[in-house]
């Protein structure tokens, strides 16, 4: 489990390559059932690529998306983490987009295995 | 002084032992670092013990019990035992294993579900793991995000206090929930008015000494309230006397 870098959608290309981890809400599953759009905390739409078939997700959940950055600026994702609805109800997406901003400027204090 | 306290007399001589010092533990050398810090995963796993400061520090975080927040990515339960361990990861790098003793209530946790440890840290064949006092599950995702903002906040806080007083720090608070210290200088142990009126009082010349009214002239900045409830601590603990009345003070060191 290597470190995965908090981020949001602004944040993609500067991480092309790298493992992140996203939270987002779903704004669609693919017919194909393996590739969904997420709305990122800063209203971007991204797209992700699960390896597996996608299960226990729909539209409007919020999720959070374990994998790395392709070279389309898209996310191969290995891990997609599902919360009950009580989790979610008023997670302040707003706070989290902030704070996504935050551990990137304090890297000295946001410790982290490089 | 007697004979036998001056050091270097024929015969008897004050040793100290080898050059570890003596086993004094009530001199408070090995007081051990006290509170809980919020921290990620990857400080646990970075950090060494510390057998002169008994804890484990990882760069400026010094600790022994920590509160972590990771998803569970593999748990394993005692099948008629209560040994449960979890590994978690926060994404931080790095797995770190948790080990919960528990009663039969309340369901095993599964893997992919985020919980919240509170545990001592341990070494056990040089890895670490953490020994959990308290296992939850995640609430809310504004838990997670308020643990990791805190995680922040409390290094910067323990950052920003060893920049202030250098590394003499030898305090045994990690506080870490951002509370500040009283730095409102507790000065030998006084408080300012305290330290103050003690001043004013050692400058007497005279066996009467200084008035309350005396002293408050000298104290503009204290009221007359805050300066007669220093002189009856500081009498009450012997710093200073009354002499003519109980109006007039010394120091008692003067």
């Amino acid at each position: 489990m290597t470190h995965h870098y908090r981020i949001n959608g602004s944040m993609i290309q500067q991480f092309s390559g790298k493992p992140v981890s996203i939270i987002g809400t779903v704004s669609k599953i693919h017919p194909s059932g393996n590739v969904l759009d997420l709305e990122t905390s800063d209203q971007q739409h991204i797209v992700v690529r699960s390896s597996d078939h996608i299960v226990d997700v729909n539209p409007g959940n919020i999720i959070e998306v374990l994998g790395e950055v392709d070279n389309r600026n898209q996310i191969a994702c290995d891990t997609i983490v599902t919360f009950e609805p009580e989790q979610t109800a008023n997670f302040d997406m707003d706070m989290y987009n902030q704070a996504v901003m935050l551990f990137q400027h304090y890297p000295q204090d946001y410790l982290v295995n490089l | 002084m007697a004979l036998w306290e001056q050091g270097g007399g024929s015969g008897f001589q004050q040793r100290k032992a080898g050059g570890s010092g003596d086993n004094d533990t009530g001199s408070g050398q090995r007081s051990t670092v006290k509170g809980v810090l919020t921290c990620t995963v990857a400080t646990i796993l970075n950090a060494k013990h510390s057998e002169s400061d008994n804890c484990f520090v990882y760069k400026h975080l010094k600790f022994n019990t920590v509160m972590v927040m990771g998803l569970i990515r593999e748990a394993n339960h005692e099948v008629n035992g209560s040994l449960a361990t979890y590994q978690i990861d926060d994404h931080s790098g790095g797995l770190l294993e948790i080990k919960w003793w528990h009663d039969d209530s309340g369901e095993p946790m599964k893997p992919l579900t985020y919980i919240k440890v509170v545990g001592q840290v341990k070494t056990f064949n040089n890895k670490v793991h953490v020994v959990a006092h308290h296992i939850n599950k995640m609430q809310s995702l504004n838990e997670l995000l308020a643990h990791s903002i805190e995680c922040v906040h409390a290094s910067m806080s323990i950052r920003k206090q060893g920049e202030l007083t250098g590394s003499g720090m030898t305090s045994n608070t990690s506080h870490t929930s951002g509370q500040t210290q009283q730095s409102s200088a507790i000065a030998n142990g006084f408080t300012p008015v305290q330290n103050a009126v003690l001043n004013v009082l050692k400058t007497v010349t005279t066996m009467t000494g200084y008035s309350v009214t005396e002293i408050c002239k000298q104290l503009k900045q204290f009221s007359e309230n805050q300066v007669k409830q220093a002189l009856e601590f500081l009498s009450g603990e012997g710093h200073i006397y009354s002499t003519t009345d109980d109006d007039h003070f010394r120091a008692a060191s003067n």
